[in-house]
């Protein structure tokens, strides 16, 4: 089930939140865990009811290793259990990528099947793992099976995130003064999940059209003039960042509306002065897997500078192999990984100045990471790429322009300027933002007023009327 | 943060939510711009030209008993002309760039309809391409329009697309009539020179690169086959009681030489096809075949064309006159009689070892073709001699 769909919207959030909020005024909080839990099942088996089998033996399993590994703190035992998940991980999404690249290597003939990849399987896997690793590490293990089972299915996060720990959700939904905030937070959550359907709906898949055109005939073998490619570029670094950030903020405000606060997803990643400092914005529950999980458990930058270095790579082509099975994923995580090696090589991941400049610059090395990751393979790359670096028709480019444009160019202004959705949300602590950044309550930050109402019913309702034709969020392949 | 304040806010939220909702709704169901509740009695019915939103519509509230489903090849039959050929009153439901499976929606809806009596079906083996797929090129198929039930308010009258055809249906004349919806025979030039000059077109475009694309997309023929199945042969046997007419519409040759610059196994799989179903169909009484793939007379004569496959009015009308009179069922030997025609072609155009009249795919499709006819193999052993080395 979509998040955009009508089924969802009008059907299935309208049903769960007022069954869930009747339980919890009844004081019933078993009964209000319970029924979250099915509604999430329910939601998850919409698409295809045969991943249901799959994500329940996922849990089963991974809640007996948890509480092996809580009564025994094994080294092996953690192997098994993280073995485990990414044998699964690796069974539905890599075996046809590594049976593929085999074969081209050694020029032999194993054949494997094409699996449909199960909805989610990447991000529910992640956080079991990070749920293993952390009752390894001394947490105690969560002692119901269904509550348990709740932290890896809540509908909100469980199908392309954000990637949460156990001690982040459950709290949420054990808050003791939950039944005196119900009104406020469904009224939080409703608007947070507006201005993410909007993002969505109205500027996301308004890119669209100017992108997928382009790659999908670079794809196919066809040339495309130069502006066609930077162009395209643009607009696929502005509907990725809409698309996804989008999908959180109605993640985060979906939990809102049942009393939980999730991890911010993004924080104006385009407003990035280095690409240390991208990576701490965007897809920012990745990347605090990926650091916690991998790259300080290989050693982080403890040891020594080469280390550090061969770790970052690492790290990130790790990263890049976890978005899709493809070697133009595992080349932009690497490329990422050379970036922030740079980065630390000539100490600019902590220097601050010429901060434009610097935006500019970070923003342009993104956007051309972004090409790879949307191309389908290598070669479509390349021939992207040589697009992109033929000479400019300048002269031309004043007659070219088109409507399109403009919406690409106001798309990528908001991204750079317009304050971002936790900002937004500043004085109603919106979800669980880190530390690290500094949130600045604008003037127009949201405080529940009836104009805010009226504004969120608009967007809302223009959101919904946008959404006719019901496209795919970006994310859940990954 | 009081609770009052959450429900002021939360009054004035679903205040405008709902009236906006309200609003459009309503008028995008006053206007219905695509004719789907109703037939346009307050304004000039319009017609909109992307007929996988418009024929819904059609199918709802119009009246028929014979329709025309197809590609943009049965976009000239007109509902004048089938019905001088046929009698009847027919309903054009032809969908340009369309996939079996749309046809096939096209069909489940007539049906719905509990009057119809006949089909005209255009069966093109190049629309199989999309394998089980509805065709997505230019925006998402609307489902809505077909299901029924709540669809149709949440996805048609809640839509920004719809509000932007309603109000151009209030501000414009019609641009089109339902006698004339779509047609094209009147809108193009015809001749031998536009058709070799779509010929060099499609020279420029299959590069190798794109060759290489398309030979990883392409279904295989036991799709080609279970596709036909699913949409064209069960749905036309569970319907004794409809005449259904399936024309095979003649191609220039141009067209089927093409086929092998495209992809060695496309002709085999263009003569497969044909051959499954005329076998699927041999014992159906109420399904009449008729074969123009294999009249040399109209294929070979490149003036009844604008590209390498579509055909002028002409050729349409010789097509409903021979329906009409119960001809052309095909040959037992349709399928060596086509290569046969082809092979011919082919080589009279590979006599010149011009590259741009005779590529060098093309040149080796006659090669195949010419040791499958001299070695008398069943049509079963097509695709085989399809992937044969070309020396």
């Amino acid at each position: 089930m979509l998040f955009n769909s009508h089924v969802f919207l009008f059907f299935f959030l309208p049903l769960t939140w007022v069954v869930a909020v009747r339980l919890r005024k009844a004081g019933w909080h078993e009964g209000f865990i319970v029924w979250l839990l099915l509604a999430s099942l329910f939601f998850y088996g919409w698409w295809s009811p045969y991943n249901l089998p799959l994500i329940v033996l996922s849990i089963a399993v991974n809640f007996a290793l948890g509480h092996a590994l809580g009564r025994k703190r094994s080294r092996w035992l953690l192997a098994l259990g993280v073995g485990f998940n990414l044998a699964l991980l690796t069974h539905f999404k890599y075996q046809l990528f590594f049976a593929e690249t085999f074969n081209a290597l050694t020029g032999s003939h194993w054949a494997v099947t094409h699996l449909v990849l199960p909805l989610g399987i990447s991000f529910f896997t992640f956080q079991q793992i990070a749920w293993l690793v952390d009752v390894w590490r001394g947490e105690q293990p969560e002692r119901s099976l269904t509550r348990y089972a709740l932290f890896v299915t809540f509908f909100p996060q469980l199908i392309a995130g954000p990637i949460v720990h156990l001690k982040e959700l459950l709290p949420g939904l054990d808050r003791h003064d939950a039944q005196r905030q119900i009104s406020q937070d469904a009224m939080i959550g409703i608007a947070i999940f507006a201005i993410g359907l909007a993002k969505k709906v109205l500027i996301a898949d308004s890119l669209a059209p100017h992108a997928s055109p382009w790659f999908d005939a670079v794809a196919r073998g066809e040339s495309i003039s130069t502006l066609a490619a930077w162009r395209a570029a643009l607009a696929y670094s502005g509907q990725l960042y809409f698309d996804f950030s989008g999908y959180s903020d109605m993640a985060v405000g979906l939990a809102r509306m049942f009393g939980v606060r999730l991890p911010i997803n993004f924080f104006s990643p385009y407003k990035a002065v280095s690409i240390t400092d991208f990576w701490r914005r965007w897809h920012i529950t990745l990347s605090r897997f990926l650091r916690d999980y991998l790259y300080v458990p290989l050693g982080g930058n403890r040891r020594g500078r080469a280390r550090t270095y061969i770790n970052l790579l690492l790290t990130m082509a790790i990263g890049g192999l976890w978005h899709g099975a493809n070697w133009t994923f595992v080349l932009w995580g690497i490329y990422h990984g050379l970036l922030l090696a740079a980065e630390r090589v000539l100490g600019l991941h902590r220097a601050n100045k010429m901060r434009a400049l610097r935006v500019g610059v970070t923003f342009l090395l993104v956007m051309l990471g972004w090409v790879l990751f949307r191309s389908a393979d290598l070669d479509s790359a390349g021939r992207f790429y040589a697009a992109m670096l033929a000479p400019m028709p300048w002269a031309e480019l004043g007659q070219a322009l088109t409507l399109g444009d403009g919406l690409i160019a106001l798309a990528l202004l908001l991204a750079f300027f317009a304050p971002n959705t936790s900002e937004l949300f500043a004085r109603v602590e919106p979800g669980l933002v880190p530390a690290h950044f500094e949130l600045k309550a604008p003037r127009f930050a949201f405080a529940l007023k009836p104009a805010q109402g009226i504004l969120v019913g608009l967007l809302l309702a223009l959101s919904v009327l946008g959404m006719s034709s019901v496209t795919e969020f970006l994310y859940f392949q990954f | 943060m009081t609770r009052t304040r959450a429900r002021q806010f939360s009054r004035f939220f679903v205040a405008t939510f709902a009236l906006v909702l309200a609003g459009v709704g309503l008028f995008n169901f006053t206007v219905d711009p695509l004719q789907y509740y109703r037939r346009a009695s307050l304004v000039e019915p319009h017609f909109s030209s992307n007929q996988r939103y418009q024929n819904p519509g059609l199918v709802r509230n119009y009246p028929f008993d014979t329709v025309v489903i197809g590609t943009s090849h049965m976009e000239n039959f007109t509902p004048s002309r089938v019905k001088h050929a046929l009698g009847g009153e027919p309903l054009k439901l032809a969908i340009a760039g369309s996939s079996p499976r749309e046809q096939y929606l096209m069909l489940e809806l007539a049906l719905e309809r509990g009057s119809l009596k006949r089909v005209l079906w255009g069966v093109l083996a190049d629309s199989f391409e999309y394998s089980d797929r509805v065709v997505e090129d230019a925006g998402p198929f609307p489902w809505y329009l077909y299901r029924g039930g709540l669809d149709p308010l949440f996805s048609y009258l809640w839509s920004f697309d719809t509000t932007r055809h309603s109000l151009a249906v209030l501000r414009s004349p019609a641009p089109q009539t339902l006698e004339n919806l779509n047609t094209w025979y009147d809108k193009y030039a015809f001749g031998g020179e536009r058709v070799e000059a779509a010929w060099a077109d499609m020279g420029v475009r299959w590069t190798d690169s794109l060759y290489a694309y398309y030979a990883r997309l392409a279904p295989p023929w036991e799709d080609t086959r279970a596709v036909a199945d699913e949409y064209i042969v069960a749905p036309i046997l569970q319907q004794p009681n409809v005449r259904f007419d399936l024309i095979f519409p003649p191609y220039t040759m141009l067209e089927y030489a093409n086929d092998f610059r495209v992809h060695q196994e496309r002709f085999a799989r263009r003569l497969l096809l044909k051959a499954h179903l005329i076998e699927a169909f041999k014992n159906a009484g109420h399904v009449h075949l008729h074969d123009f793939e294999t009249d040399s007379v109209v294929s070979a004569d490149l003036s009844r064309y604008k590209d390498l496959s579509h055909f002028d009015l002409a050729t349409t009308e010789l097509i409903l006159r021979e329906v009409g009179i119960g001809n052309r069922a095909p040959l037992a030997n349709a399928d060596a009689l086509l290569a046969v025609q082809v092979l011919a072609f082919i080589e009279q155009r590979c006599s010149a070892s011009n590259l741009a009249l005779c590529p060098q795919r093309v040149r080796c499709g006659g090669v195949r073709l010419k040791r499958w006819l001299n070695d008398g193999a069943p049509s079963a052993q097509l695709l085989r001699y399809s992937n044969l080395p070309c020396e």
